[in-house]
């Protein structure tokens, strides 16, 4: 895996040739106008469905292993 | 029924000389008898399909049916779908049942169309011959003449391309990041659309690389496209990125034609090694709408050749923090370990496969702060040069013809082992996504061997009708009727 990474690495380094300066990062194509909504609560009391996929649960409560000694 | 399209089916459907529920036990007894050598289907969803196909046909017998009402479909397994497993072709969501619906789903629902099943994918859509899905590769249903070698369908979206070139669903979902609707379509002989960024709600779609991936429909014709994309297509609050615009009835602008349409040939694209059975191909679809009354036009995208590598950098940048998300606590497949810590690499290990790993590290690189300004940040430069490339040719030409992939599908056994020799089956389809702009891939002929050739055709912002219009004369004038080997109608 090591091999190909590096491999991957060198390929894109030929992005070092395109002359770059003063062009702006493209973040997204521009197209969606940027939105607010009313800052209220929309959805919810989905507990039972958020946690229908859990690997392990105890309750309402997801597992994890103990994190504090 | 096994040679029906959409558009044919519906009518059928809408005279009642046909009911949803033969047409859908057509289609689930074609996946029972041929899927096991296509493996186009990750799952069958045999009783709901029949459930709903009855709903339809109450529907039906009032007169008053939604636009896709009782037409069976196949579902790309990246997009959740609520009560039905959703797998992403990953380990890692092996037994994930999805509590909600993606709003490109609902759209299809709520048209009245069945769901067949879910359809096989390189795993989390990454990759280019469907053979990194978790559920085994899917084979292509064409063969080589005189030849039994297994040819991959392309990817990501190969089990729904197979399934469509196989008679195993009237139409498919797929998802097209950096041309996985495209390629595949192209290497199984049908059509594929992926429209602009923007115009189908990513909700519920599993994500990959968040600013390139556009769900968009796969089907055997443009019409057939046209009628899905309608449905699949508009504005979701849902999804940031959703773009807040009417979506046009696609079907009336098939019939445009393309008399003073013009049509840009993007230098670029004719690369050294680009086989002469593609360029001629390429050239005759010139002449086709050159025929039609379309100007042709020489366009420079000088940037095209560093498009790989930009997206390989972006997309993977993003994959990378998209797919943190699987932990192996909130849901996904879990490794228990006696730390959290352990816990994470444990499970992450044993739920990605090789590709996805491979991206996930070369993204996080990429990210890195030491290397962060000198690949992604660079990288999204890039990007903007590329997206000004198309602005500019846009502004002389309406639309540009390409190839779709430089090559036929391979066999399973010719998959390069190179990473970057597979990233460059992409060449063509990487540099729209990139942009943003909408482009489809149409069958256009067969190549020596017998397998089928596609064409590209790309487009201005949300001008997916002259995509429409433009293809129609070409899928005319190529009179693409041939069938794979394996195809339910041919092995019945």
């Amino acid at each position: 895996m090591r091999e190909e990474l590096n491999g991957i690495l060198g390929w894109v380094d030929q992005l070092n040739e395109v002359d770059v300066t003063d062009v702006p990062p493209m973040i997204g194509t521009g197209l969606a106008m940027p939105r607010q909504r009313e800052d209220v609560v929309t959805d919810g009391d989905k507990r039972e469905a958020i946690l229908s996929n859990a690997p392990d649960r105890v309750g309402p409560y997801f597992t994890v292993p103990k994190v504090v000694e | 029924m096994h040679d029906l399209t959409l558009a044919a089916a519906r009518k059928a459907l809408r005279s009642r000389s046909l009911s949803s529920v033969e047409l859908t036990d057509h289609f689930l007894s074609a996946i029972e008898k041929h899927d096991g050598q296509i493996n186009a289907y990750i799952t069958v969803t045999p009783e709901p399909a029949r459930k709903a196909a009855r709903a339809a046909d109450a529907l039906l017998a009032e007169g008053d049916a939604p636009a896709l009402c009782g037409l069976p479909l196949g579902v790309k397994d990246l997009f959740c779908t609520s009560g039905t497993k959703t797998t992403a072709a990953s380990n890692i969501l092996r037994d994930f049942v999805p509590p909600y619906e993606s709003t490109v789903t609902s759209n299809l629902l709520a048209d009245g169309a069945i769901f067949l099943g879910k359809t096989n994918l390189d795993e989390f859509a990454m990759g280019s011959t469907n053979m990194t899905s978790a559920f085994g590769p899917v084979t292509n249903p064409w063969r080589r003449a005189g030849s039994d070698a297994k040819l991959v369908p392309g990817g990501s979206s190969g089990g729904s391309a197979a399934a469509v070139a196989a008679g195993l669903a009237l139409g498919t979902t797929g998802t097209d990041t950096g041309g996985s609707i495209r390629q595949p379509a192209a290497y199984c002989g049908i059509t594929g659309v992926k429209p602009t960024y923007g115009r189908c709600s990513r909700y519920g779609t599993i994500a990959f690389a968040s600013s390139l991936d556009q769900a968009g429909p796969m089907a055997r014709t443009l019409e057939d496209c046209a009628i899905l994309l309608e449905s699949m297509a508009g504005f979701d609050p849902r999804d940031s990125t959703s773009v807040d615009r009417p979506v046009p009835r696609y079907e009336d602008a098939l019939e445009r034609g393309a008399k003073g349409l013009r049509v840009g040939i993007p230098r670029e694209y004719r690369t050294d090694t680009l086989p002469e059975e593609i360029a001629a191909l390429w050239d005759e679809g010139i002449a086709w709408l050159r025929d039609a009354g379309a100007e042709i036009v020489d366009v420079s995208l000088p940037h095209t050749k560093y498009g790989l590598p930009t997206y390989y950098i972006a997309a993977l940048a993003e994959a990378s923090s998209n797919l943190a998300r699987y932990d192996g606590v909130r849901f996904g497949a879990r490794v228990e370990a006696d730390t959290l810590d352990e816990l994470y690499e444990a499970t992450r290990h044993a739920g990605f496969g090789e590709e996805v790993r491979r991206r996930i590290l070369m993204g996080t690189y990429v990210l890195s702060s030491g290397y962060y300004d000198a690949y992604y940040l660079r990288a999204q430069k890039v990007r903007t040069l590329i997206q000004r490339d198309f602005l500019s040719a846009f502004e002389t030409v309406d639309v540009l013809l390409t190839p779709t992939a430089p090559s036929a599908a391979f066999a399973h056994e010719e998959r390069p082992t190179d990473p970057v020799q597979i990233y460059l089956n992409d060449i063509f389809t990487v540099p729209a996504s990139m942009a943003g702009v909408p482009a489809l891939s149409l069958p256009a002929g067969l190549d020596r061997s017998g397998l089928p050739l596609g064409l590209q055709l790309i487009g201005r912002y949300f001008e997916e009708e002259t995509l429409f219009a433009a293809g129609r004369v070409m899928e005319k004038a190529a009179g693409f009727t041939h069938r794979p080997a394996l195809h339910a109608g041919a092995v019945a």
